[in-house]
């Protein structure tokens, strides 16, 4: 989310010729297939400005677009001067999808605002669902689980969370880590799920693309190994006793879940996580019976 | 003999030469104070203190190199124009790619990038920028604009008062 406020100048000269372009967030040139999503926006000449010739596909979604232009502005040019949305593209070339704004300047129909709520859709409950089971699953108290949503692939994903807060790393200690192998985002989500046997194939599935395992504990907790899946893959859905190096993380780390061909479902982690560096690992000899 | 003591060089030669560039690579520049001609960056740097930018026509700080990181730390880069007019439309705070295309640079947070000339920030003609948690406010032109790049994320910023004068060109936040 990015916040946009009191950003562009009335022309002193306006007329009816003159165009009032400034904005808060614009689409202007060639701009195509973007994504304008969560932001808020408010108090700028035009909220959000769409130029006649952009080339389409751009989404613009789930904003808070409102006070544009601020009203005193309006009141002292004594004419129509922006809007929250001011779309100049043509009709049907981008979408708008549960904005909520009050002014609309464009050929739309419907208008797109004014929208001032809307029904409690899936996505948002779903987000809520994720982060509570979520928070229930981290190893520490702290750790909290954050913007777990649906992105198409390929799409503006925060790729470089992990790097971008230098590493920590709490003290480590040596420890005996029994558990079962599991595919560590379905497990934050669906810890049932993702221990059963059923699971296995679809577990491998995502192993395959690359889906982080973890040693799920009894106990909830996972411990992922530092040396990625290598030493778990032909474990998956087995118990295993690890013998190793545990340490608490404290950098963001994210988990992305594959969801069909075009989607997947990214998962990320503030606040701490536990990895362990495997010394020996075996399968658990109850497992064996 | 000779031979041997050629390996010996070659060998002593190429550890210091690696250590050299390895130590470039650990060791972020660390930037503050005022700049009067362009700060081109070639590798992961930082601010230590609030930046002073007097550069006429040209960025204040120019990355040089992609896969490179700017991290303000929480501190200023102002140029503190006092007129806004097309002569000032170069004076940009930050520029990616003005030279040539970049890809993997990114500008972290929190940090003010204000009172340009110019944009605030400009990209142009690259991929995968990051730009996360600036304040970028009070610039002629835009806060940020993307110009032919791709894939870029602009992530929990804020925008303020920007496109305070940019000459009837389409400008604002982003």
């Amino acid at each position: 989310m990015n916040v946009y406020s009191g950003n562009g100048a009335v022309p002193s000269t306006f007329s009816s010729g003159a165009t009032s372009n400034n904005f808060g967030v614009g689409l202007v040139g060639t701009s195509k297939d973007n994504l304008i999503e969560k932001n808020k926006i408010g108090g700028n000449l035009n909220g959000v400005l769409i130029a006649s010739s952009t080339q389409g596909g751009n989404v613009i979604r789930r904003n808070l677009i409102a006070g544009n232009p601020p009203v005193q502005v309006s009141n002292e040019f004594g004419a129509s001067v922006g809007a929250d949305i001011q779309d100049r593209s043509t009709p049907g070339a981008n979408t708008f999808e549960d904005n909520r704004c009050l002014t609309y300047m464009g050929s739309v129909e419907p208008a797109p605002c004014p929208s001032i709520s809307k029904p409690d859709d899936d996505e948002d409950r779903q987000e809520r669902e994720i982060a509570a089971f979520g928070r229930s699953r981290l190893a520490l108290p702290q750790a909290r689980l954050i913007n777990a949503v649906f992105h198409p692939s390929g799409g503006l994903l925060p790729k470089a969370a992990a790097s971008a807060q230098p590493a920590q790393t709490a003290a480590s200690d040596s420890a005996t880590v029994t558990g079962k192998v599991v595919d560590a985002a379905c497990f934050m989500l669906h810890a049932s799920a993702a221990s059963a046997a059923s699971h296995k194939d679809c577990g491998a599935a995502c192993l395959a693309r690359g889906v982080p395992l973890a040693i799920a504990t009894d106990d909830g907790v996972l411990y992922f190994p530092s040396d990625g899946n290598q030493r778990l893959k032909s474990l998956l859905n087995a118990r295993v006793r690890a013998f190793g190096t545990v340490v608490e993380k404290h950098d963001p780390m994210e988990l992305k879940m594959p969801v069909s061909d075009k989607n997947q479902m990214v998962v990320r982690i503030e606040g701490g996580y536990k990895q362990i560096t495997i010394e020996s690992l075996a399968r658990n000899p109850a497992e064996k019976r | 003999m000779s031979q041997i003591l050629c390996s010996r060089l070659i060998l002593s030669v190429f550890t210091v030469f690696a250590f050299f560039v390895c130590s470039a690579r650990v060791q972020a520049t660390e930037i503050s104070g005022t700049i009067s001609t362009t700060l081109t960056i070639y590798d992961d740097s930082e601010l230590v203190g609030d930046v002073k930018c007097m550069v006429a026509g040209n960025p204040c700080i120019d990355f040089g190199a992609s896969g490179i990181k700017l991290r303000l730390n929480g501190f200023t880069i102002a140029e503190n124009i006092t007129g806004c007019t097309s002569a000032t439309s170069s004076q940009d705070g930050i520029d990616v790619g003005d030279v040539a295309s970049l890809h993997d640079v990114a500008i972290f947070g929190p940090g003010l990038v204000q009172k340009f000339g110019g944009f605030g920030i400009g990209i142009f003609g690259s991929t995968k920028v990051r730009v996360e948690g600036v304040t970028a406010s009070d610039n002629c032109f835009s806060g940020i604009i993307l110009v032919g790049s791709m894939d870029s994320d602009i992530e929990r910023n804020v925008f303020v008062r920007n496109s305070r004068g940019s000459e009837g060109a389409p400008c604002g936040g982003t």
